[in-house]
């Protein structure tokens, strides 16, 4: 629109100085048929510039056409073409070539992109999908795997085949997990295995495919596990907060321990870090952990003044509170108000089988008569048993967490050699109570980036990220809205795993996971479609409808303009 | 004609002398055969020698089947005697032309046309034809032998030359060829072996002797052990062609050859190491009490097996006798037949005690022992047997009092053992009917006792065990005042006696073996009351054992202390001051470990990373260089199952160092075996990110909680 303005101003100037000049002219014989040439002139050059468009004659009368995508079924296009035999066929890029008026489509084959189908104009569409292909038409899994955590690779198989498909998952020379599909079915699939290596890895997925194999990469990232910093406040000496502390330093984590002995004595430990001041809990204090384990006594022995400035650590700086619950008596407190505790009616030793959130179930623990929380609104249940009697619940308070824990001697487990179970129960508590630590930048790709196409990169960012990434130029834009949001497209060159600054993604070559790409495309062809039912067309305000006049006409009444003046000029 | 007629008997001659030459060149080759194979069967040998053996049959069967000697008179008479129509008179024939008379002559004439007609047949033809049908049969059964020879149980396959190098194993090019010679400690008692490859297989301790020949004249050539251990090779002759060396293997491992400072590949060493004697007692069992009356006698049943052979094996007994601090002990060492050299070997050996001079109360401690060819000795776990010991339970260890006080309404269970033993001892001397009496009293004492200790046990009974109840009418019935109260009702109509767990007396252990005392009691006094006090006294004497070691399980020893403790200060107890002590602090650094595992996760990323990209920084080079020295440790020990993965991670340090291409196959195949042994992590708690977003939610939260208050 902006263009069109700049040549009409540019073209106006350039008309009112020819004007002006042959005004200006000595010889006034023929001056209308001058003047009439410099106007035809310019605004011949003004529409070469703008191309000047006529309204349609054949306005209303629907063109038809067939639109020829990938993995279009022949015999479905013959059997069509029986019926309907004057009708054009094009392949998809030949169309979108051509200037073609908006006419009825009809499409065949997987379909397309949304922003394909942006570009095609159209005025109703039938679209005709090849059947769904046999294969694996979805497939997702967490590309970025803490150490320790399993890899979980989920997805949809399309069997169509009347045989029993086996997808294995392999990598490092081994087959990690299998899966065996019935057949006549479209299902579901998990497959999972805890990854061993560090850093980057492309698994892949086994199936046979009639007589070929095909195996689709599966990228991945096993990341380290960060840093927690933990303050434990415990109002006596136990194997509980023992345990827990060397294991949090075992596994680089800092710890930083006050256990009261006596009155007002505390017996202090610092792990993995520099010694402060423990006598009283400070706002700065607390700036320096991200968790604040606990027991019930502990809190309540704390002075108002040390507790408000908990509380403030918690709902305005998002630090996550533990607290392992013992005699209660403080029924006031901040942290207590969103639960409601029930004590076991059984009072003997008995043996609890806990589980977390995965519903994978902890080696029993004996326990003399455990403390329940109730199951209420506004929390979230983390450990419970397999009575569904919950042990251990999250809930939010302002920016952080409140996480409430009635299970003891968890070092039980320690003792009996589950040192795996062990981390997985705390590993539970820890990530659930700690608060989401803000990133300077971040990236994410969505879908399924292919080599040599562009790939739409999103950052979040309050600065605007590298322009420039592994010798090519990214232009962010800036969310006008969400200022930072950002996103750009980038072109990977070779298949593989990519590095943007820094974020590292894989892209797939063309013929990598070809059925989801398909499913995708057939996917985003029904999302336009069911949306372009709903808008009806006017030809009005469609463009589209007009021929635009053939460039070389203009040209030459240009030309034919210029000779004019200038043996007008030349001869008289 | 007649000079063709003439020459019928020569050519004939001729012709039947080859046919018989042929006939018995099949019949030796028939026999030849025949014999290699036989031979083949004990004796592996080429098969050329089938020629030589050919040759010698047939210079014999010319000797000894003489049927080839085909004289012209042999031709005739065959002749005559077969073919009547020739009529005798073939041997005219021979006879030259002039000297025959007119009638001979006319006899010929006659004989030629007759020789015309008749079609005369070879008699080795038929001979011949079987002799074939023999070979071809004796050829089949040869070649069964020979091909089909190891599917043949018992056939002994010759191991100890393997001439060709093993599978997959590449030898430097300057090598023209290596022989390995293994010999095997003497007391295995197996055979040198020699190879030409370089995997070694060996017993323990075996001597290793390489003989290697290069093509060009060398240095030196080494033997690198373990990647650490150099072991260089001599020139046998000083031609620096041949080069030798031997070495005696202790441990598994792995090596390699070094030549002009090149190096070849791994090669392995297994060591099939030498297993002490295995010893298996079946009995007795690990600890046994023989009680009074019972033989004293066991039998030490076990057998002992090695991997090459037992020199020696033996009991070693020892008897412990006497109590306290007044222990003695006799160490005895009883020899055992035995075949020396044997594989295996069974013990069945009855041992009377007394005979090792044990008495009443001695225990006896003893254990199997057994050494092999290579005098390693491995012994059983020692075995307790305990002759019970009556007079210790007899005598009574609680001070004596001044007065005999017995107890007037009970008598002890050594009580009752006296006065058996008493009653035994007197049998002779007073009448049967006192005899019955005085048992059948002890049998009532027996009685009251075990009623006495039931009491522990919550028994309330004074009748036998099991013995019905008949006091239901004390029950008042008629009191039930609540209908349908079934916990009443059942009180009411139920016996809530004898309940071994209402007497909560003491723990289940000592109840189960009160429960064991008690029935024992039941057969003495069953003993008793039907006067067999003889057969009674084991079982009182086992009473007996077990309520002493009752007593002895509720004894304690505690040992005397000495303690000094510091003289209170009374100015400051009870004063609640603790201004003097200091908070104990603690500060502990993570000492930043790497473990092999981190070693080796780490450079299976890296691993994974040189799949697609060639390149790796000078950190991670190192990286695989450590994995590399990790799996060599690791190949060290046991080189079958890593020794594949550290040849194929040397030459990708190797290759990356020159900077060459990398197998794809060799990068699997370390992965493969780093997977097996990486331990799997456990799982640890991680912060998750969020995206920045200029405090936006942050904001927006304040604000909702401004407009909730």
């Amino acid at each position: 629109m902006q263009w069109k303005y700049i040549v009409l101003v540019i073209c106006l100037l350039s008309a009112s100085f020819l004007f002006w000049k042959e005004l200006r002219r000595d010889n006034k014989a023929r001056l209308f048929w001058r003047l009439l040439a410099s106007a035809v002139a310019v605004s011949s050059l003004y529409f070469l510039a703008v191309p000047l468009k006529t309204r349609s004659a054949r306005t209303g009368h629907k063109e038809e056409a067939v639109i020829l995508t990938n993995g279009f079924s022949k015999d479905s296009l013959n059997a069509f073409l029986q019926q309907k035999k004057t009708i054009p066929v094009y392949p998809v890029r030949e169309y979108l070539a051509g200037n073609h008026p908006a006419g009825k489509l009809f499409v065949f084959g997987d379909g397309l992109l949304k922003e394909e189908w942006q570009q095609l104009s159209a005025s109703s569409v039938e679209f005709h999908p090849s059947p769904v292909p046999f294969g694996i038409i979805d497939a997702h899994w967490n590309k970025n795997v803490t150490n320790g955590s399993p890899l979980v690779i989920q997805g949809t198989f399309n069997n169509n085949s009347s045989q029993t498909v086996r997808i294995a998952l392999e990598g490092f020379g081994k087959v990690l997990d299998t899966v065996e599909l019935s057949p006549q079915k479209r299902a579901t699939f998990e497959l999972k295995t805890v990854p061993l290596q560090r850093g980057k890895a492309v698994l892949a997925l086994r199936f046979v495919n009639g007589k070929d194999t095909v195996r689709e990469p599966v990228p991945f990232e096993v990341i380290g596990s960060g840093r927690l910093r933990v303050l434990v406040l415990a109002s006596a000496p136990g194997f509980e907060n023992r345990f827990l502390t060397n294991w949090l330093i075992d596994n680089g984590y800092t710890a930083v321990t006050r256990t009261t002995i006596s009155k007002n004595k505390f017996q202090q430990s610092f792990l993995d870090t520099n010694k402060i001041n423990l006598n009283s809990i400070t706002s700065s204090l607390l700036n320096g952990f991200d968790i604040l384990l606990a027991d019930g006594t502990a809190l309540e022995n704390l002075t108002s003044s040390e507790l408000n400035a908990v509380k403030q650590h918690v709902a305005e700086n998002g630090m996550g509170l533990i607290i392992q619950a013992d005699t209660l008596t403080n029924k006031d407190a901040f942290y207590k108000t969103a639960f409601s505790f029930a004590a076991s009616n059984n009072h003997n030793k008995q043996s609890v089988i806990l589980r977390g959130p995965d519903m994978e179930f902890l080696p029993a623990l004996s326990i003399e008569q455990p403390l329940h929380l109730k199951p209420v609104a506004n929390v979230q249940t983390l450990i419970s048993d397999k009575d569904n009697n919950i042990f251990s619940a999250a809930s939010l308070y302002g920016e952080g967490k409140i996480l409430f824990s009635t299970v003891p001697g968890t070092y039980n487990w320690m003792l009996s050699g589950n040192a795996s179970d062990y981390a997985r129960y705390w590993s539970v508590l820890l990530e659930n109570a700690v608060g989401r630590k803000t990133e300077t930048i971040s990236y994410n790709i969505n879908g399924l980036p292919l080599v040599n196409e562009p790939v739409n990169i999103r950052a979040f960012s309050e600065d605007q990220p590298q322009p420039r990434s592994a010798g090519q130029f990214i232009a962010w834009r800036q969310d006008p809205v969400a200022l930072f949001k950002w996103d750009g497209n980038y072109w990977p060159l070779k298949a593989g795993w990519q590095n943007v600054d820094g974020f590292k993604w894989y892209a797939y070559d063309s013929a990598d996971w070809k059925n989801v790409q398909r499913q995708r495309r057939m996917n985003e062809s029904y999302e336009y479609l069911s949306s372009f039912k709903e808008q009806s067309i006017t030809p009005e305000n469609n463009e589209e409808e007009r021929d635009a006049i053939p460039a070389l006409f203009i040209w030459s009444l240009f030309v034919v303009c210029c000779i004019f003046l200038w043996i007008e000029g030349k001869l008289f | 004609m007649s000079r063709a007629v003439n020459h019928i008997i020569p050519s004939l001659q001729k012709r039947w002398k080859a046919s018989g030459l042929i006939l018995n060149a099949f019949i030796s080759l028939t026999i030849a055969v025949v014999i290699i194979a036989i031979v083949f069967v004990f004796k592996h040998l080429s098969l050329w020698w089938l020629l030589p053996a050919w040759i010698a049959c047939f210079a014999g069967s010319l000797f000894l089947h003489r049927k080839w000697q085909v004289s012209e008179t042999d031709v005739v008479v065959h002749l005559n005697t077969i073919y009547p129509q020739l009529e005798a008179s073939v041997n005219l024939l021979l006879k030259p032309e002039n000297e025959r008379n007119v009638l001979e002559n006319f006899q010929v004439e006659k004989l030629n046309s007759a020789l015309g007609n008749v079609d005369i047949k070879n008699p080795f033809l038929k001979k011949i034809r079987s002799a074939i049908v023999a070979l071809i049969a004796a050829l089949i059964a040869f070649f069964l032998i020979v091909y089909i020879k190891p599917l043949r149980p018992g056939a002994k396959v010759n191991h100890t030359i393997k001439n060709q190098p093993a599978e997959g194993e590449r030898s430097l090019p300057a090598i023209r060829d290596v022989h390995v010679m293994i010999t095997p400690p003497s007391y295995t008692k197996k055979a040198n072996t020699n190879q030409a490859s370089w995997n070694i297989v060996a017993e323990q301790n075996a001597a290793v002797e390489w003989n290697i020949k290069t093509n060009l004249p060398v240095e030196k050539v080494q033997l690198i052990f373990d990647d650490s251990a150099v072991f260089n090779l001599s020139s046998a002759v000083n031609d620096k062609l041949t080069w030798k060396g031997s070495k005696t293997i202790t441990r598994p491992g792995f090596y390699q050859v070094k030549l002009n400072g090149q190096l070849s590949d791994l090669y392995k060493i297994e060591m099939v190491k030498d297993q002490p004697p295995v010893i298996v007692v079946k009995s007795p069992k690990p600890s046994t009490v023989i009680d009074y009356g019972e033989p004293a006698k066991i039998e030490v049943n076990a057998s002992i097996t090695d991997d090459y052979g037992i020199q020696q094996r033996y009991i070693m007994a020892t008897v412990a006798s006497g109590s306290g601090e007044a222990v003695k002990f006799k160490e005895q060492k009883i020899g055992l037949q035995y075949v020396s050299g044997a594989k295996a070997n069974d013990i069945k050996l009855p041992v009377t005690l007394p005979s090792l001079g044990m008495q009443p109360g001695d225990e006896l401690y003893f254990y199997i022992a057994a050494t092999d060819n290579n005098n390693q000795e491995s012994r059983s776990d020692v075995y307790i047997i305990t002759l019970a010991d009556t007079a210790q339970l007899m005598s009574l260890d609680i001070t004596i009092n001044a007065s005999d006080v017995k107890p007037e309404f009970f008598r002890s269970e050594r009580q009752i053992i006296i006065e058996t033993e008493q009653l035994l001892r007197e049998r002779d001397t007073i009448s049967e009917t006192a005899f019955k009496n005085r048992s059948n009293d002890l049998g009532i004492d027996q009685k009251l006792l075990r009623l006495r200790y039931g009491k522990f046990l919550g028994e309330e009974s004074e009748g036998n065990i099991g013995e019905a109840h008949d006091d239901h009418d004390e029950h008042d019935h008629a009191e039930t005042g609540q209908f349908g109260n079934a916990a009443e009702i059942l009180d009411q109509f139920s016996h809530k006696h004898d309940i071994a767990e209402d007497a909560t007396f003491f723990d289940p252990e000592t109840k189960k073996q009160l429960k064991a005392t008690l029935a024992e009691m039941w057969n003495a006094e069953l003993r008793l009351r039907t006067f067999k006090p003889a057969e009674a006294l084991p079982f009182a004497y086992k009473a007996l054992r077990l309520l002493k070691d009752l007593q002895q399980k509720s004894r304690v020893y505690v040992g005397k202390t000495n303690i000094k403790t510091p003289p209170l200060q009374k100015e400051k107890r009870l004063s609640g001051d603790l201004s003097g002590i200091a908070s104990p602090e603690l500060q502990r650094n993570n000492e930043k470990l790497v473990s092999e595992a981190d070693v080796f996760k780490e450079s299976l990323g890296v691993l994974e990373q040189l799949k697609t990209d060639l390149v790796v920084s000078t950190g991670e080079l190192e990286l695989l260089l450590r994995a590399s020295a990790g799996l060599s440790r690791h190949a060290a020990s046991n080189p079958t199952g890593f020794m594949h993965a550290l040849q194929s991670m040397k030459n990708i340090t190797i290759s990356l160092e020159t900077g060459k291409a990398i197998s794809n196959n060799d990068i699997v195949v370390v992965q493969k075996t780093l997977y097996e042994i990486i331990p799997a992590p456990a799982r640890r708690p991680r912060q998750a990110g969020k995206g920045a977003d200029f405090s936006l939610s942050d904001t927006y939260f304040n604000n909702l909680q401004k407009q909730q208050h």
